[in-house]
């Protein structure tokens, strides 16, 4: 995969994850599951990031 | 008392005679001496692992142990979704354009992130008009940090205005002492042992509430606890606006504040980019549920009469929780607190000094104006700090949005990599700025964050505003970037 596409790709899932954040106002989340929630929306960014960074090293070769 | 004093001031001698003769060290790695982006970002030269520590331990201020643990133990679990917010956030930007600033600030040579905007813009006025901006928005919240160290000598010293006065000149001496001797390089290796001494007191922090309070009651009588108060939902302390109004700026934070848009440019090749944002990753989302989890650890703990806990505001949740705990814990989370501080007052400094010498005043190139500029900057620091006045805090809390109106053009300018129009970028910051300096003018410092105009959280309205320019036909028009640079 080419660095740029993978870059593309991650800016949409970011706007995916950040609605996301919002997501447990509909669900009606609370409590630990709702702590836990977050946590893992915010674990799948950092896995992305971990992705395309990973794009990065290996000079645009998947 | 007496106990907690000595440990507390024998652990941060500790800490700065470390901290100084590392700054010294590093004067070795610092190359043709006053080359601007050999100081201020240290020729592009940084290994991924010092890269992630000082995007770290910059963007993690005094506000995490002191503020996050108070946010947490008063509001409860809505405080950990507005600060992963932040964090879900960054991660994407930093994957979506870190590497192209990175790229483009080694072919093009920027050193601020306003001379970025003036090079993408063509124009030396949009960069003038965002270091003006990174000036209001950043001394009040560097200021807030010394008087962050201020205070948290003053509280161990049961609230002396000498020990107030004390924390503030040697948290200004670090601060100079810490950036100046090697730049970018002095303040990278700093943030480095100061980031591990911030995690390493989270850890022991929350180890200790967890053993005292989740020990004692159990996970159950925890959740029984914070349920009984209200802490595990939504509803009272996070309605849906609210939790908009305070992630909006936070979403945006790492292209807005020059200090973390700087650190793009460090990193020696694309390998330590990509170590430093794992890095940074990796230290942001622990440090993040460190600190929640203390916090309403802490409250539950209060609840259940374990810890008899009774802070009078946000900020005296931490320094009322270690004055509960072992001298040595005592010791080690104040001298967290004050890492936390200073590895962000002092790479502000160093910023805004890059940015003021460079954009806001450009001239000549030299030593002195650098020298002249930082303790111009430092002194108004200091100034602001040694008023005391209570609006620091309300300053501080909203500097994120009066930055929010360059993230339209700071992203417009990455995502193309291309010139655009100047009056595109200049008419979107100063619409926000607009609006958010009539928001002050109509209900105080605080607006910018806590009002809703025509029903709209302010930070998103302040950030349509700035988006608006982008959207009239023509504005995003770009051309080839020109040889010849703006920086």
């Amino acid at each position: 995969m080419r660095p740029e596409a993978a870059e593309r790709a991650a800016a949409l899932a970011g706007v995916v994850l950040v609605l996301l954040m919002l997501a447990p106002y509909a669900l009606g989340l609370r409590g630990w599951v709702l702590y836990t929630y977050w946590a893992a929306v915010a674990v799948a960014s950092y896995a992305i990031a971990w992705v395309v960074s990973g794009v990065w090293r290996r000079g645009g070769q998947a | 008392m007496a106990a907690r004093l000595e440990a507390s001031l024998a652990v941060l001698a500790a800490y700065l005679v470390i901290g100084t003769a590392l700054a010294v060290w590093t004067r070795r790695f610092l190359g043709p001496r006053w080359a601007a982006r050999e100081y201020y970002v240290a020729g592009g030269r940084m290994g991924g692992f010092l890269a992630a520590m000082t995007y770290a331990a910059t963007t993690y201020s005094a506000f995490m142990i002191v503020g996050l643990v108070g946010f947490s133990y008063f509001t409860g679990v809505g405080a950990e979704g507005f600060e992963l917010s932040y964090f879900t956030a960054t991660m994407a930007l930093l994957a979506w354009l870190s590497r192209r600033a990175w790229r483009l600030s080694r072919e093009r040579g920027w050193v601020t992130p306003s001379g970025m905007l003036s090079d993408l813009y063509g124009s030396r006025a949009v960069g003038a008009v965002a270091a003006a901006l990174y000036l209001v928005a950043l001394i009040p919240y560097a200021a807030g940090q010394l008087k962050g160290i201020g205070e948290a000598l003053a509280g161990l010293a049961g609230g002396s205005r000498g020990y107030y006065e004390a924390g503030i000149i040697l948290a200004l001496a670090v601060m100079l002492a810490w950036s100046l001797v090697a730049g970018m390089w002095s303040v990278a290796v700093t943030d480095a042992l100061q980031g591990l001494i911030m995690l390493g007191a989270a850890v022991g922090l929350l180890a200790w509430v967890w053993a005292r309070v989740a020990g004692g009651a159990g996970w159950h009588g925890v959740t029984k606890a914070l349920e009984s108060v209200g802490l595990l939902g939504l509803g009272g302390h996070w309605p849906l606006p609210r939790f908009i109004a305070f992630i909006t700026p936070w979403v945006f934070f790492a292209v807005t504040n020059p200090q973390v848009v700087q650190r793009l440019y460090i990193a020696r090749d694309e390998a330590a980019l990509a170590g430093m944002v794992r890095g940074f990753g990796f230290f942001g989302i622990l440090y993040t549920i460190l600190v929640t989890l203390t916090g309403l650890l802490a409250r539950a703990g209060s609840t259940l009469g374990i810890l008899p806990l009774k802070p009078h505001g946000i900020d005296s949740v931490t320094p009322d929780l270690i004055a509960l705990a072992h001298p040595a814990l005592t010791a080690l989370v104040f001298t967290s607190i004050v890492a936390a501080a200073v590895s962000t007052a002092d790479s502000i400094l160093l910023t805004i000094t890059s940015t003021t010498e460079r954009d806001l005043v450009p001239g000549r190139e030299s030593h002195l104006r650098g020298i002249a500029a930082a303790l111009a900057v430092a002194a108004a620091m200091a100034v602001v700090a040694w008023l005391r006045v209570s609006y620091i805090v309300a300053l501080a809390v909203t500097s994120s949005v009066l930055l929010l109106p360059l993230a339209p053009p700071t992203i417009a300018a990455l995502a193309t990599g291309k010139r655009l129009p100047a009056p595109t970028a200049l008419a979107s910051i100063l619409a926000g700025t607009t609006l958010n300096a009539a928001l002050i003018a109509a209900w105080g410092p605080k607006a910018p964050l806590t009002q809703a105009p025509l029903h709209i959280p302010a930070p998103l309205l302040v950030l349509t505003v700035s988006t608006i320019p982008l959207a009239i036909p023509g504005a995003l028009k770009t051309q080839p970037l020109t040889p010849e640079k703006h920086t």
